[in-house]
């Protein structure tokens, strides 16, 4: 039986009906693990001891019938930088290399209380600031349907784990498709919850008012169950406000007959020929499945990108400054007096990605840009949060890909800023706008790389587009391909 | 704006990082990429009133009940350098 | 002929018992770093959450000062560099501060003037540097806790009159119960903002004087700091705009920082907190539960109670003192009870470091003793030394004089036995009285009474042995 290949619904009613265990399960993932991640480098921090002892709790809970939630005993895997009292969480950087959290965040302990097995803190994009997971301290991704080739980012740890089938499901984080793009990078499903769903509290921050903790799954029915979990109440983020009715209560109900919306200022140049195929037959799919298909053109939209650029550097440049050298992380050994060790600590402790993106946010907001660009940015996304909630009069969801091309080849340095960020423009209106929205694999070039179809629905209805993707993944297989060599 | 490597001096005092002389140069080119990119919001006009710049539902407030702090230990177990009780930084001169 | 234009800043630590943004106990002089969490410490990953007994507090210190409120307010990010502060950011409220447009009146030399608030805003404080010879220790304990920062508009004109404004603003944060209002522990700070013109001309270039931490040296700072502005003037040069430090035992300002060395403190919104709406009935209800503040109390204790104007300003100096006037007050004599509190109670106050609202001598026991005096029942110095005795124990007033012997004898029997005796004892005196020697009589009235160990009222007395000497003259 190759267990890893199982849903971990499947594996939980394996577990009910006392057919296999967890620590059985968990013994499968660390094998997983030891032949597979020297391919992928996709583990920062690998948890085999404090795993077994919690899988053989979770075993005897099993065999007694007192299971705590659908997914007890379990394996997860949850990117570094997500806060675990006492074992090292690092964010990918130097600054953070030995950083050990006096506390868990909110979704952990909605983890433990599941009695779900933590196996591994994920690599990522330092600081979450990248779409490749190359710029962390530990070393690039690797993309499992191809070694040379990128992740995606920066969640690309946790894509690489779900789509080698080493955990069922992987936490990442989304502050501007980190998410929805490794996801779709590595063939498998990405959800970002609308903003307020899930709580913050001990996600390390890059950009405040657009990160949220998402799930990685190999179907969306995982991934939504997951979601379900981690989304639960919370005090400590002041921005939390949850999710009445959870992420699966619409999954049973018919799609017949629904409204997709697709933007044609998504469809136009920028996008990869094999990509855009692989997109409209997905638009297909839905056809096929009852939906009826719209276009629409939505003219804020070309604003979109460096409203982003400039929110989440402006957020990410303030939120770093605590790193100083001063209460924990990197320390520069050599240094003048307290203002040079700040700065010496800073310019060592983080990577060239980082110190730019610190640099642009800190430029955006001095006085003289704060009027001139930042106030301008805040009205393109009050803008756009109000011409999404008008369309979502008309639509039930907005379809677009969610990369205009596939995984890129390792080790390729964008030298074109604006590119770089371009690449984003599929995934970042929904962090903007605060949507959910999620990507399901749809199709591979013919270089055999995955490609992924995006969902966003309207704020508060994340189970209406889990709906669709569950549609689209009842009638189609794209999601059931492994990477080859995988487990 | 003018971008020049005295517009990245001064982000860079204000941000507390220092560079080499290529990183600056590639800083510069970074700033102008992202001003070029970001100026193109300037030509966004359509400031419509009636939407709100601020969301509508109040800030969640908690009650003032005391919770437990952090063990001291705990509170200085990732500590660069700290003796027993405090952080220690070298000597830093009053700014108030 | 130049003339001083002042504003001022003011800082108050407000008393909650948790920090602004986390739940830590918000308490002076613990042991170091024993008060911290991940919020306050500025973990990776932590995120506020505002108290909401600090909005409160710092909506009654608007609402006290005739400000409006900003429905919604919201907090924002200070960005500088300094280690005690670990978020390295303070969060603050630059754009929409929670209340603003304030007046308030207060008196100088029997004057009342008034003063604009120009915004109150509310703020979490830094840790606490400590320096050594060759390092710096820090404790976060402080980091976190609740400020609100007062600023004026710039209209006072002279020393006098800003500390007659700082005194009238510590009175009323203080009736607020909002905040320990103690300069020197650092839970209320002053900065000054001042420039100096002649009354036709435009205003000056201001300077900023921080962290006076005494009324005093606030007079001296505003002094020092106009006469120093008028000299820079008159030999032709320009005052710079920037911050200094002044030093009350030396008596002169240094330069902390000038405008150009100033850093842009990149001012934005915090995106961890989403602003904070109020309803109108939650501002009425704050409003209409404003105490009656010290000027107007004093006032009305005076022709209320019938008590002099200064005895009624020493017990309006402190809310708790004046409500524990009032409610003994309103149980037995009135002035007596003025009396007592200011020429008593505050001296043993001061003595112990006990407040009286929080010795075991309540409202009621002083009132139960001072209605005992009143009545004749115990002496003047009995009720002095059982309420002395009864702030510091919790004794029962009258099982306490009773056991100690100390009632008034009221036996008219017992009275005039002593004075029988005394009369029939001291004959030569008495024959003096008959000659009219009024000395003699008294004498006979104070044997008396010390024949009852003084525990008889001397009009009794009085009366009883004018009654003997009268009534028979063959005694």
């Amino acid at each position: 039986m190759d267990i890893l290949n199982f849903s971990a619904i499947d594996l939980s009613a394996l577990i009910d009906k006392k057919e296999l265990l967890p620590s059985e399960i968990v013994t499968e993932t660390f094998r997983g693990i030891d032949t597979l991640d020297k391919k992928y480098n996709a583990f920062i921090t690998t948890l085999y001891d404090s795993a077994m002892t919690e899988a053989i709790r979770a075993d005897a809970r099993a065999i007694s019938g007192k299971r705590l939630s659908v997914f007890d005993g379990i394996p997860v895997a949850v990117k570094d930088n997500i806060c675990t009292k006492g074992i090292k969480t690092t964010c990918g950087s130097k600054m953070l290399a030995d950083y050990i959290p006096p506390y868990d965040a909110t979704v952990i302990t909605h983890l433990k209380n599941a009695g779900m097995i933590m196996v591994g803190k994920t690599n990522m994009d330092e600081f979450g600031m990248g779409s490749c997971s190359d710029t962390s301290y530990f070393g690039a991704v690797h993309n499992p349907f191809d070694l040379d080739k990128s992740a995606g980012g920066s969640s690309g740890g946790s894509a690489a784990v779900v789509a080698s089938r080493i955990v069922p499901f992987a936490l990442g984080s989304d502050t501007g498709g980190s998410v929805r793009q490794p996801a779709s990078m590595c063939g498998v499903c990405g959800i970002k919850s609308t903003y307020g769903a899930v709580s913050r509290y001990g996600l390390v921050a890059y950009s405040s008012s657009f990160d949220q903790i998402g799930v990685i799954s190999n179907n969306i029915t995982d991934g939504a169950e997951l979601m379900n979990i981690i989304s639960g109440n919370d005090t400590l983020d002041s921005t939390y406000v949850g999710l009445k009715d959870g992420f699966t209560h619409s999954l049973s109900l018919p799609i017949k007959d629904k409204v997709i919306g697709i933007p044609k200022e998504y469809l136009d140049g920028n996008i990869d020929g094999e990509v855009n195929e692989a997109f409209l037959n997905a638009v297909d799919t839905m056809k096929q499945l009852g939906c009826r298909v719209e276009y629409f053109s939505l003219d804020v939209l070309k604003y979109v990108v460096p409203c982003y650029y400039l929110i989440s550097n402006a957020e990410a440049s303030t939120n770093l400054s605590r790193f100083d050298g001063v209460k924990y992380g990197y320390r520069a050994a050599d240094f003048t007096d307290v203002n040079d060790m700040i700065k010496k600590s800073r310019s060592d402790g983080f990577g060239t990605e980082v110190k730019k993106r610190i640099m642009l946010g800190t430029f955006a907001i001095t006085s003289e840009n704060y009027e001139k660009y930042y106030k301008k940015a805040i009205q393109v996304r009050a803008n756009l949060s109000s011409s999404f909630d008008r369309l979502f009069e008309r639509f039930d969801a907005i379809m677009c890909p969610t990369s205009p091309s596939a995984a890129g080849p390792l080790g390729f340095k964008e030298t074109d800023n604006t590119r770089m960020y371009l690449s984003d423009i599929y995934t970042v209106s929904a962090n903007i706008a605060g949507l959910p929205a999620l990507s399901v694999p749809c199709g591979f070039t013919s270089d055999g790389l995955p490609v992924g179809v995006q969902f966003m629905g309207r704020r508060f209805c994340d189970a209406k587009i889990v709906c669709f993707a569950a549609e689209f993944q009842r009638v189609t297989d794209w999601h059931k391909r492994l990477p080859k060599g995988a487990i | 704006m003018k971008i020049t490597e005295k517009t990245v001096d001064r982000i860079s005092i204000l941000a507390k990082l220092s560079f080499d002389v290529k990183e600056k140069d590639e800083l510069i080119i970074g700033l102008k990429g992202m001003m070029g990119f970001v100026t193109t919001l300037e030509n966004y006009d359509s400031v419509d009133e009636t939407i709100d710049l601020l969301p509508s539902f109040t800030c969640p407030l908690a009650d003032d009940k005391a919770a437990l702090s952090l063990k001291r230990e705990d509170v200085l177990s990732s500590a660069p350098l700290c003796d027993d009780t405090c952080f220690i930084v070298p000597k830093t001169v009053e700014e108030g | 002929m130049y003339q001083a234009v002042i504003g001022v800043e003011v800082h108050f630590e407000l008393s909650t018992e948790t920090k602004l943004f986390c739940r830590c106990r918000n308490l002076f002089g613990e042991e170091e770093n024993t008060l911290c969490c991940p919020v306050c410490l500025g973990l990776p990953g932590a995120l506020p959450v505002i108290n909401s007994r600090a909005v409160e507090y710092a909506l009654k210190a608007g609402l006290a000062l005739g400000c409006r409120v900003n429905s919604p307010t919201r907090f924002d990010r200070k960005s500088y560099f300094y280690p005690d502060m670990p978020n390295e950011y303070q969060t603050t409220q630059a754009f929409i501060p929670i209340c603003f447009d304030g007046r308030v009146e207060f008196e100088v030399d029997g004057e009342v003037k008034s003063v604009g608030i120009h915004e109150i805003h509310l703020e979490d404080d830094a840790g606490k540097l400590i320096h050594s010879d060759n390092a710096t220790r820090i404790d976060y304990n402080r980091a976190g806790v609740p400020l609100i920062e007062i600023v004026t508009e710039p209209e006072l004109y002279a020393a006098e009159e800003t500390v007659a404004f700082l005194e009238e603003l510590r009175l009323r944060m203080s009736y607020l119960g909002i905040s320990d209002c103690k300069m020197q522990e650092g839970s209320m700070r002053v900065d000054i903002n001042l420039s100096v013109h002649k009354p036709d001309e435009a205003l000056g270039t201001r300077t900023e004087i921080k962290n006076l931490n005494s009324f005093r040296a606030v007079a001296n700072a505003i002094k020092n700091e106009t006469e120093r502005q008028i000299k820079v003037l008159e030999s032709g040069g320009t005052v710079t705009q920037e911050t200094r430090r002044f030093d009350d035992v030396k008596g002169v300002s240094t330069v902390m920082r000038s405008k150009e060395t100033r850093e842009d403190y990149r001012f934005f919104p915090e995106p961890n907190l989403p602003p904070i709406y109020f309803t109108a009935d939650q501002i009425d209800h704050i409003r209409t539960n404003l105490p009656e503040f010290a000027s107007k109390r004093q006032k009305r204790i005076c022709a209320d109670y019938g008590i002099s104007s200064a005895d009624a300003k020493i017990i309006t100096s402190d809310r708790l003192v004046a409500d524990y006037f009032e409610a003994a007050a309103s149980l037995c004599d009135q002035r007596e009870a003025a009396n007592r509190i200011v020429r008593d109670l505050l001296q043993k106050q001061r003595e112990t470091k006990i407040h009286i609202t929080e010795s075991y001598l309540t409202a009621e026991k002083l009132s139960e003793i001072i209605n005992l005096f009143v009545s004749d029942r115990i002496s003047r110095r009995t009720s002095r030394e059982v309420a002395d005795i009864a702030f510091c124990e919790p004794i029962d007033v009258s099982d306490y004089i009773e056991k100690n012997g100390l009632f008034q004898i009221t036996d008219e029997q017992v009275i005039s036995d002593a004075a029988r005796s005394v009369i029939s004892e001291n004959t030569a005196v008495v024959n003096d009285y008959r000659n009219g020697k009024s000395a003699a009589f008294s004498y006979l009235v104070g044997e008396t009474i010390k024949r009852l160990n003084g525990r008889v009222s001397p009009q009794i007395v009085n009366k009883m042995v004018d009654l003997m000497l009268k009534s028979n003259k063959n005694l």
